[in-house]
């Protein structure tokens, strides 16, 4: 029994022996072992260093049919095939077709070298198993490999024959591209501004603006309004005396720009005296009625009076006079 | 629609407002100038607030104080505050009697109508909670035994801002109790010649006593009964809700000023104190300058400023003042 294991150890020994790793036995002797032996070529037989270069291996036609190729492991990649060069790839099959018919096969190894000097590249073995188990081994000669280091300047430490980028001719689409996008960013940058001004200056958004009223037409025209409303006759003496002063507080702010809006009734008399010597159309008279008549709307508002009609109509006539006397023309305006 | 006659109401305020004009009289007497100090005081007096008086030593804080005592016949305790003072020694304390062989209770000098509190912030935090209960709830609790204060009882303290070393400064929940606080200025170049006359003459005339407790009473009640008008509680509010968010009335850079806005206790103040304003201007209403001239004294204390605005040199008066330019007048 003993000896018939024996006989079946030696037996599986003879057959996955050519499979075994060969190159350390082409290293070690410098000749190929038994079988047949192919030429293989470079691509580039001289490379830069740090370039690469496909090692190419054909089999020749008829050779492999009805076999199966095996190819020798280089994992973990990058592989070293010798101490200075890296095979950056597997072993790659790729078939060569000929006027519609397989020519030949062809394996491919992708290679680099870090280090500049002549290299011998080691014979690659491809396995050919054969339906029955028989396999046989082919073995590719490695060529020589020329690593050239790149020559630098020993002036200035560049190296030499440095080109710059290559410039391509602008074309029309790209052109166009860019004016499109300039033209774009251009009306977003407008509308933009248009809307700040706008929203800044207190004018609809879209659409066209219409002149604003001078300030005097636009208290009348409020002052007419609360007079046609008649709050007074209605009970809403408060709200009527709210109204009017708001509308003179208004005049006051877009006629003399006095924030009468946070200003209490005598800090407004003050404001309007200060005017005074520089407005003409300002006189202590027309300033006295209109603190008489913020003085019946302070009592109105805050101390619950009821004012006579009387009362009612000559603070609206007050309101009225002032405006008319202190109005300013637009033509005196632009003078 | 109810209607206020405002002749009438008008004519019973000239009639309850007569004694403030005596009274200005009799303080004038002795206090030269710092007219602006006299009716704060008189505010407090009438809006039953405590007032706390901050100014630089010599400007006659403590005798406006001692000289308010003296128009009213009231009875006024002066405590100095030292940084040894202890709570008991201002409410008092409870001493076992040998011969009755029971706890009696021994009153402090809080028991008095006017209580000048001088240099408030040289005694510790727990002396200055003892005035808490007094302040806010107008009583002192010794012992198991609660005692209502006299009416009126007015706090006035008062504090010296240059000199910090060794003091305490009031903690917000004490600040907040004060209705207003008054800065001192120094006082005019005439009235400072006045001042020097008075003291070479040797003869320092006294203010006498024209009012009594009952009489502050009475006029307490009138201030009660001066109208504010919905529009005047709102600006109230406004202004008061400008200091919370300033934001929400167009003052968006006083945001990072603040660290935190006025209390609900402002509004109160500040409604009270216009009310006393408008009673001393012998008006049976309130306008917004009467809100206006009481909101410094009534908001400085209780505007809580950030880090960035003590690095800017900014203080309370800068953000009132924005305030009030831009909160809209009703």
């Amino acid at each position: 029994m003993k000896r018939f294991i024996y006989i079946c150890f030696f037996f599986v020994w003879l057959t996955l022996s050519p499979c075994l790793p060969y190159a350390q036995q082409v290293t070690d002797t410098g000749q190929l072992p038994a079988g047949l032996v192919q030429e293989s070529v470079l691509e580039k037989d001289s490379i830069l260093i740090g370039d690469q270069t496909w090692w190419n291996m054909t089999l020749p036609a008829g050779i492999w049919t009805g076999r199966k190729i095996e190819v020798p492991d280089f994992s973990p990649l990058p592989y070293k095939l010798t101490a200075q060069v890296e095979a950056l790839s597997g072993v790659l099959l790729d078939s060569v077709v000929r006027k519609k018919h397989l020519d030949s096969i062809r394996a491919r190894i992708l290679i680099t070298s870090f280090d500049s000097g002549s290299y011998q590249l080691p014979p690659v073995p491809l396995c050919l198993v054969g339906q029955d188990g028989t396999r046989d081994t082919l073995w590719f000669k490695g060529p020589r490999l020329s690593v050239n280091t790149i020559p630098v300047d020993t002036t200035s430490f560049e190296p030499y024959g440095l080109k710059p980028q290559m410039r391509y001719p602008i074309t029309t689409g790209e052109i166009l591209t860019l004016v499109g996008i300039v033209v774009l960013l251009s009306a977003l940058v407008f509308l933009i501004i248009l809307i700040v001004r706008r929203r800044r200056n207190h004018l609809p958004l879209f659409g066209p603006v219409r002149p604003k009223d001078p300030p005097h037409i636009a208290a009348l025209k409020v002052l007419e309004d609360i007079r046609a409303r008649e709050l007074w006759k209605k009970q809403k003496a408060k709200s009527y005396y709210t109204l009017l002063t708001d509308t003179i507080r208004v005049y006051l702010r877009d006629r003399w720009g006095i924030q009468a809006m946070e200003k209490t009734s005598a800090e407004m008399m003050e404001a309007l005296l200060q005017v005074e010597a520089e407005d003409s159309l300002l006189t202590e008279k027309i300033i006295g009625e209109l603190g008489q008549m913020f003085s019946t709307g302070d009592l109105a508002k805050f101390a619950k009076y009821t004012p006579s009609d009387s009362e009612n109509e000559e603070s609206l006539r007050q309101a009225i006079r002032f405006v008319t006397e202190t109005a300013k023309d637009e033509e005196e305006k632009e003078e | 629609m109810e209607t206020v006659n405002i002749k009438e109401l008008n004519e019973r305020i000239q009639r309850e407002s007569a004694f403030v004009d005596i009274m200005t009289l009799e303080m004038s007497k002795v206090i030269v100038g710092q007219k602006q100090l006299v009716e704060n005081l008189l505010i407090g007096l009438l809006a039953n607030g405590h007032i706390l008086l901050e100014g630089v030593p010599g400007l006659a804080k403590t005798l406006a104080i001692r000289t308010l005592a003296s128009v009213v016949d009231a009875k006024f305790s002066r405590i100095q505050f030292t940084p040894d003072l202890l709570p008991a020694d201002l409410v008092g304390t409870l001493i076992y009697s040998q011969r009755t062989e029971e706890f009696q209770v021994k009153k402090g000098p809080l028991f008095a109508n006017f209580i000048l509190a001088d240099e408030i912030n040289r005694s510790p935090a727990k002396v200055q909670s003892a005035l808490l209960e007094a302040m806010q709830e107008r009583q002192i609790t010794i012992g198991e035994h609660t005692f209502p204060l006299p009416e009126p009882f007015l706090v006035l303290a008062t504090q010296n801002p240059i000199e910090q070393e060794g003091t305490y400064p009031l903690p917000e929940a004490q600040v907040d109790r004060f209705m207003l606080k008054v800065i001192v200025d120094y006082p005019k170049k005439e009235e400072e010649k006045l001042i020097i006359r008075m003291n070479n003459s040797g003869e320092f005339p006294t203010a006498a006593q024209v009012l009594k407790p009952a009489d502050i009473r009475k006029a307490r009640e009138v201030v009660r009964e001066v109208y504010m008008d919905e529009k005047i509680e709102r600006y109230i509010v406004d202004l008061v809700y400008a200091t919370r968010k300033p934001e929400d009335y167009h003052l968006p850079d006083l945001k990072s000023l603040i660290a935190y806005g006025a209390s609900p206790r402002a509004s109160i103040s500040l409604a009270i104190a216009s009310k006393a304003y408008a009673f001393i201007r012998r008006r049976g209403y309130v306008i917004p300058e009467d809100v206006r001239a009481v909101a410094y004294e009534v908001l400085r204390h209780r505007i809580g400023l950030t880090y960035e605005a003590e690095a800017e040199n900014i203080i309370t008066e800068n953000i009132i003042t924005s305030i009030i330019n831009a909160v809209e007048v009703p």
